[in-house]
């Protein structure tokens, strides 16, 4: 029987186990990052252990790198690909492959030096050139979302890019792993990498990743990363078991699942560190009307009652608001109303608040703003449902006009490059639910890792002394 | 309709009638069995499905009141009900589906004394909905249960539900919990594919496509049913009720018949191609010699009685042929009789008409005699007198007579002693008589002098003599040879002109009357023709004689004086 309970023992324990002042290590490539309170130590007394067993819900594709669908894969291309510069979960921007980075006094026009002597996994330099050839290839045009100019080479490791509008969260948004650079890959291949870690085995089934190896640059100079990936939906408690019994020296895994944060909070030798809010759930409605947000009660509610995972009431400022290009697919196509409410199969939480949406919708005491959101479908359908789509097929029925609301999530900041989640419909109304964030739950023993601002865990990979 | 049309018919219908009678036999009683069977399954159906309806809402009554018993004590319970939003109104809401789970219930629902739904095992998420009309409709049924149409959030589901309560803290809570009543649940029960159950509800339009089964032939019709209370908890209205129909598809068992009626008429179809075949050989068989026989008999006449009827068969058409062997037998022996009655009755006619003529020519002469008789005895001298005057009667009676002899000598040609080539008329009668049987040589001497006799007659004579020769043959292939020569003899230089036949030859009796008048021994024969050839060779001058044996052959020389 599932009981969430808050994390109140393992909190304080975590927060002992964060070390605030402690001196990273020298990341190859990368500066030492400043955020120490981004870093976490799940065992400071246990030996760094040279092999860590990673657990990643799934699926995992790497074809469309460095753009990502899911947590799994943006953790996985964290390790593989890096950025110009970095930004850890304080917001502090430190060196990635560019040592040195300035602006103009507008603030709109940014020139960044690559370091020397930097190469891809397949032994490409990494200068100037690729990095402008990165971003296009790797299919992460940053228009929409940071709307960013053409970047210029102005010399071998000078590049000079401009964006539209000024924002405050320059540089860190350079930081976005989706404007990491990317080499050429083979033919089915994964790209090349350009980070502290590179792919020395993989497996695959049905186009997604079901486990990987990941080495460091050089031997010795961090952990070997064993990646396993797990369906959503998978008991992670299973895997936890699995751990302690068959690899009893370390391990990380990646959860929303209560029940498996619930299990690894009830044993010691887990440290359950919850990830940033990473998730905003909304329903983009097709055909609401009037005021078809969720007055903050209403969201806490959803949060509370309805969402089984580590969840709140969600929280503006929606970037959308800001930005509702990026947020925005083509023209929808208008067909037959169904009045089916569809979520994101395979996420839990998007199921459970299309259900919930769809008891309110069937109730005699019909929420006002419940009303106003599938106001262009209960006169056609009263009797609504939930359904599950994959992310292609919901994009067409989102376009097809036909789903009275699907509910989806959305990333909690806003993205650098618009793609990776389900788009609304021209005319389809953003109605924020909730938030939602992951945890890692890191076994004794596990090196170092730092937590970034987009709530991905990076392994650091230590320079040789 | 001939005998053999006749004969294949009754063969045919031997034949096909008792298979069709079979045939159609066993598809009655292979119907009036299946459908015995299918009755009796229909009625162990409805016992069985009524059996299961009441162990369902008995189990689920057990069950539920078992779940009610263990909510009542758990004290989250009280807590999650008694301090509004907490941590354990979570576990409250997620209980409904954990113990729907345990339990093999496919619906559960908790609902407080207003009805507002406070844990939803089938829809999690529903709750804080207000749904009291659910337990007070199953409280009405509570002795035999209802069916019910829940909310999912995916869908609908049809389920058996019963319902229980309990009271904490004073606060009466019902429990409503069913087994789902899914198609292939209804398809287990079923014994097999013709027999279903199926669900329906109200009057609704599933209902309309399944009517009762009567006389006629449905598809798919009801044979029973069972009534239990229905509820839909999205829908407002009176109740309805849901029945279990026990259907009938009668398509198998149209199949079976159809199927049957293939091979059916496949066996007919094969055993009329083959009594078919086997009935016109047969019938060909046994008509055959009928027909030949009939065949046979049609040819006799009075002029052509050699057909041979003779069989060796010892059956009926053996005793039949014979039969006709023996009239025909009969009837060539009257027909010569006959012939030969014609011809002498012709020859009497004939002889009694010149007797009478010359009788008539004599009898003035015989009374002149006797006159002039009587004179010469009582008056001689009056004789010379009396014979002058008489004269002209004796003269008158002898005129009479030639003119008589004149007449009768007309009946026969005069004969012309002119010269004719002997050579050039065989060669046309060689051509002019083959036949298919019979090869006609020609060994002609050259030079051949010419004949002293008109070559009509020569014709005539050869030609006599060359029919006879093929007629010999009697149909069998044999030879007939023509050969000339000349020759020289006491009275002169003559011709010889030879007919020779391989054919049946004559005995020393019919070799000594061949050449009589009237004497023949052929069925259409008119006996005159060797009579005619010796008179006509005799005008010539000249001689004709005959060498024959039986069985050898028969040779036929002429002589006749050279021109």
């Amino acid at each position: 029987m599932y009981r969430h309970r808050r994390p109140t023992r393992c909190v304080d324990l975590l927060a002992a186990l964060l070390v605030a002042c402690a001196k990273p290590s020298v990341p190859v490539g990368v500066a030492p990052a400043a955020g120490a309170s981004c870093l976490v130590r799940a065992d400071s007394t246990a030996p760094a252990l040279t092999d860590v067993r990673i657990v990643l819900p799934g699926p995992i594709r790497l074809e469309a790198a460095p753009i990502f669908g899911s947590l799994g894969e943006l953790i996985v291309q964290k390790q593989l690909y890096a950025p110009l510069v970095r930004s850890d979960c304080n917001g502090q921007v430190v060196a990635g492959l560019a040592e040195r980075w300035r602006s103009d006094p507008t603030g709109r026009r940014w020139t960044f030096d690559v370091r020397a002597g930097q190469r891809f996994s397949g032994g490409a330099p990494i200068d100037a050139m690729a990095v402008r050839d990165s971003w296009p290839r790797a299919g992460a045009s940053p228009r929409d979302g940071l709307s960013l100019l053409e970047p210029i080479v102005t010399g071998p490791l000078t590049l000079e890019t401009a964006v539209v509008e000024p924002l405050e969260a320059l540089p860190a948004a350079f930081a976005d792993v989706a404007l990491a650079v990317v080499g050429s890959g083979g033919r089915g291949a994964p790209s090349a990498e350009s980070g502290a870690f590179r792919i020395t085995r993989s497996a695959r089934a049905g186009g997604s990743y079901t486990s990987f190896d990941l080495a460091p640059v050089a031997e010795g100079l961090g952990p070997r990363l064993h990646v396993d990936v797990v369906p959503a939906d998978a008991d992670l408690r299973d895997v936890l078991d699995r751990q302690q019994v068959a690899i009893a020296r370390a391990g990380i895994v990646i959860a929303r699942d209560p029940t498996a944060l619930s299990y690894a909070r009830g044993h010691p030798e887990f440290t359950v560190v919850p990830l940033p809010w990473d998730r905003t759930y909304v329903a983009i409605a097709s055909a609401a009307s009037g005021a078809a947000h969720p007055s903050p009660e209403v969201r806490s509610s959803l949060a509370r009652d309805a969402v089984r995972g580590d969840a709140r009431a969600a929280e503006p400022p929606y970037w959308w608001e800001n930005a509702p290009a990026c947020a925005r697919s083509a023209r929808a196509q208008p067909a037959r109303a169904t009045g089916d409410v569809a979520y994101l199969a395979g996420d839990p939480i998007a199921r459970e608040l299309a259900e919930r949406i769809v008891a309110l919708a069937g109730s005699s005491e019909r929420a006002p703003w419940v009303s106003a959101m599938l106001a262009g479908h209960l006169a056609v359908r009263p009797l609504f449902r939930a359904v599950g789509f994959g992310k292609t097929a919901l994009d067409s029925a989102l376009g097809s006009g036909r789903l009275a609301a699907a509910i989806v999530p959305y990333p909690r900041l806003n993205p650098v490059v618009c793609e990776g989640f389900v788009k609304a419909p021209p005319g389809s109304a953003l109605v924020p639910l909730v938030d939602s964030r992951a945890h890692v739950i890191a076994l004794r023993g596990v090196p170092s890792f730092v937590i970034d601002a987009d709530g991905a865990i990076r392994f650091l990979t230590a320079a040789a002394p | 309709m001939t005998f053999r049309a006749r004969l294949t018919i009754g063969m045919l219908a031997a034949a096909l009638l008792p298979i069709a009678i079979f045939g159609i036999g066993v598809r009655r009683e292979m119907a009036a069995r299946l459908n015995r069977q299918a009755d009796r399954q229909v009625d162990a159906l409805v016992n069985v499905l009524r059996a299961d309806l009441t162990t369902e809402v008995r189990d689920t009554r057990a069950r539920l009141g078992a779940l009610a018993h263990q909510l009542a004590a758990d004290t989250r319970f009280r807590l999650a009900v008694e301090s509004g939003p907490s941590a354990d109104r979570r576990w409250l809401l997620d209980w409904a589906v954990e113990a729907m789970r345990g339990t093999g219930l496919a619906m559960l629902q908790v609902q407080d004394s207003a009805g507002r739904i406070v844990s939803s095992g089938h829809f999690r998420n529903d709750f804080d909905r207000l749904d009291p009309r659910l337990p007070r409709a199953l409280a009405a049924a509570r002795a035999t249960g209802a069916v019910v149409r829940a909310r999912l959030a995916d869908g609908v589901l049809q389920a058996l539900a019963g319902v229980d309560s309990l009271t904490v803290g004073g606060r009466r809570y019902t429990i409503v919990g069913a087994r789902a009543l899914d198609s292939v649940r209804l398809a287990n029960l079923s014994p097999n594919s013709e027999i279903g159950v199926v669900l329906v509800i109200g009057d609704s339009a599933a209902r309309a496509r399944l009517p009762a089964c009567g006389a006629a032939v449905l598809p798919r019709c009801a044979v029973a049913e069972l009534a239990l209370p229905y509820f839909d908890d999205s829908a407002d209205g009176p109740g309805r009720s849901a029945r279990f129909l026990v259907t009938r598809d009668s398509g198998p068992i149209e199949a079976l018949r159809r199927s049957v009626d293939r091979w059916l008429l496949l066996a007919l179809g094969v055993t009329l191609v083959a009594a078919l075949g086997l009935a016109t050989w047969f019938a060909g068989r046994i008509a055959r010699p009928i027909t030949e026989l009939a065949d046979k008999t049609a040819r006799v006449d009075l002029d052509r009685l050699d057909q041979e009827f003779a069989t060796d068969r010892d059956d009926e058409i053996g005793a039949l042929a014979r039969l006709l062997d023996a009239m025909t037998s009969r009837l060539r022996s009257g027909a010569a009789r006959l012939r030969e009655t014609e011809r002498r009755a012709t020859v009497g006619d004939l002889s009694r008409q010149i007797n009478h003529d010359i009788k008539n020519g004599l009898a003035p002469i015989r009374h002149v005699v006797r006159h002039l008789t009587e004179i010469a005895e009582r008056q001689p001298d009056q004789l010379a007198a009396i014979f002058g005057e008489r004269r002209a009667t004796l003269e008158s009676s002898v005129e009479y007579l030639d003119g008589l002899a004149r007449n009768y000598a007309k009946l026969s040609p005069a004969l012309d002693r002119s010269s004719s080539d002997p050579n050039a008329i065989l060669r046309e009668i060689a051509a002019a008589n083959g036949a298919a049987h019979a090869v006609i040589e020609l060994r002609l001497a050259e030079p051949m002098p010419p004949v002293r006799a008109d070559p009509l007659v020569l014709r005539r004579i050869l030609e006599n003599l060359v029919g006879n020769a093929v007629d010999a043959l009697d149909g069998r292939p044999g030879r007939v040879i023509l050969s000339s020569a000349a020759a020289d003899a006491p009275n002169g230089r003559r011709a010889c002109l030879t007919v020779a036949d391989s054919g049946r030859g004559m005995g020393p009796e019919e070799l000594d009357r061949s050449f009589d008048d009237f004497y023949t021994t052929k069925a259409a024969g008119t006996g005159l023709g060797l009579s005619v050839v010796r008179r006509l060779v005799t005008d010539l001058g000249g001689s004709v004689r005959a060498e024959t044996m039986p069985g050898q052959g028969s040779t036929f020389t002429v002589e006749i004086p050279t021109a």
